[in-house]
C-alpha cells in the first residue's frame, strides 16, 4: 500500500442541527481504519460537541459525545480543540476529555497548511 | 497554495479567510457568491485580506443570482474551465461550507 497520508478534519457543525458532526467522525475512523494520519479540530459550533453532561435520553438523538471520546482509541493520532472557539463559547475546558488538546490559531494554520487534505463539516 | 471555495457566506467565509495566507486563492461558489457584490459590508470583508490573495467568483452562479454586473472589483469571474484549472494549480483544495 502507498504511504500514508494526513487528513485533517474540521468539525465546525453544532451537533445535533444536522448530519455533518456524524460525517466527521465517520470519516475520521474510515481514514484511522485505513491507517492514514488523520487529526480532528473541533472550532466554531464545532467545540459545542464537547460539552458534557449530553443526555440524548428522551429526544432519542444518537449521542456523538461518546465517540469523540473514543477517538484515540480508534487510532486517530490527535484530537483537537481550536483555543479562540472554545473562549468565544466559554467552554469550560476543565471539563472537555483530557485527551483532547488545545490548538491556536496559529498551530491551526500551520496544521491547514501541512496536511495532504482538509475537509470541513 | 491552497484553493479556498466558499458556498455560502457569514461565518463560514470568514472562518474561511481567517485561515487562507496570500499564496491562496478564494474562490466564491453557489450562495458564496453573494460576497461579491459590491456593498459595504463585502468592501469591508474583503479589504482585511492579506495582499496578493487571489479572489474569484464562479460566473454561472453569479449569473444565477443576478448580480454579474454588481461586484467588487477585486473579484475576479472565472467560468468552469478556469475552476478546473485552478483546482490544477493549487496544491490542495480545501471546501468551506
Amino acid at each position: 500500500m502507498s504511504a500514508p497520508q494526513s487528513y485533517l478534519i474540521l468539525a465546525r457543525s453544532s451537533p445535533y442541527g444536522s448530519n455533518m458532526p456524524k460525517a466527521a467522525l465517520d470519516i475520521a475512523l474510515t481514514a484511522a481504519a485505513f491507517e492514514q494520519e488523520v487529526a480532528v479540530v473541533f472550532l466554531d459550533d464545532g467545540v459545542l460537541q464537547l460539552l458534557p453532561n449530553q443526555d440524548t435520553e428522551s429526544s432519542g438523538l444518537k449521542n456523538g459525545s461518546k465517540m469523540i471520546s473514543a477517538l484515540k482509541v480508534y487510532e486517530v493520532q490527535h484530537v483537537y480543540i481550536h483555543l479562540p472557539s472554545a473562549e468565544k463559547s466559554e467552554l469550560d475546558l476543565s471539563k472537555v476529555p483530557d485527551e483532547i488538546e488545545a490548538i491556536t490559531d496559529e498551530l491551526l494554520q500551520d496544521l491547514v497548511s501541512k496536511s495532504d487534505h482538509v475537509m470541513v463539516f | 497554495m491552497i484553493l479556498h471555495t466558499v458556498n455560502k457566506t457569514g461565518d463560514c467565509l470568514l472562518r474561511c479567510l481567517s485561515m487562507a495566507s496570500q499564496d491562496d486563492a478564494v474562490l466564491l461558489i453557489e450562495d458564496g457568491v453573494y460576497a461579491a457584490i459590491d456593498n459595504s459590508a463585502n468592501q469591508f470583508t474583503w479589504t482585511s485580506l492579506p495582499t496578493g490573495m487571489s479572489c474569484y467568483a464562479l460566473v454561472d452562479d453569479l449569473a444565477a443570482r443576478g448580480i454579474s454586473d454588481k461586484m467588487l472589483a477585486q473579484i475576479s469571474p472565472v467560468d468552469w474551465a478556469l475552476f478546473v484549472s485552478l483546482t490544477a494549480e493549487y496544491d490542495k483544495v480545501i471546501s468551506w461550507g
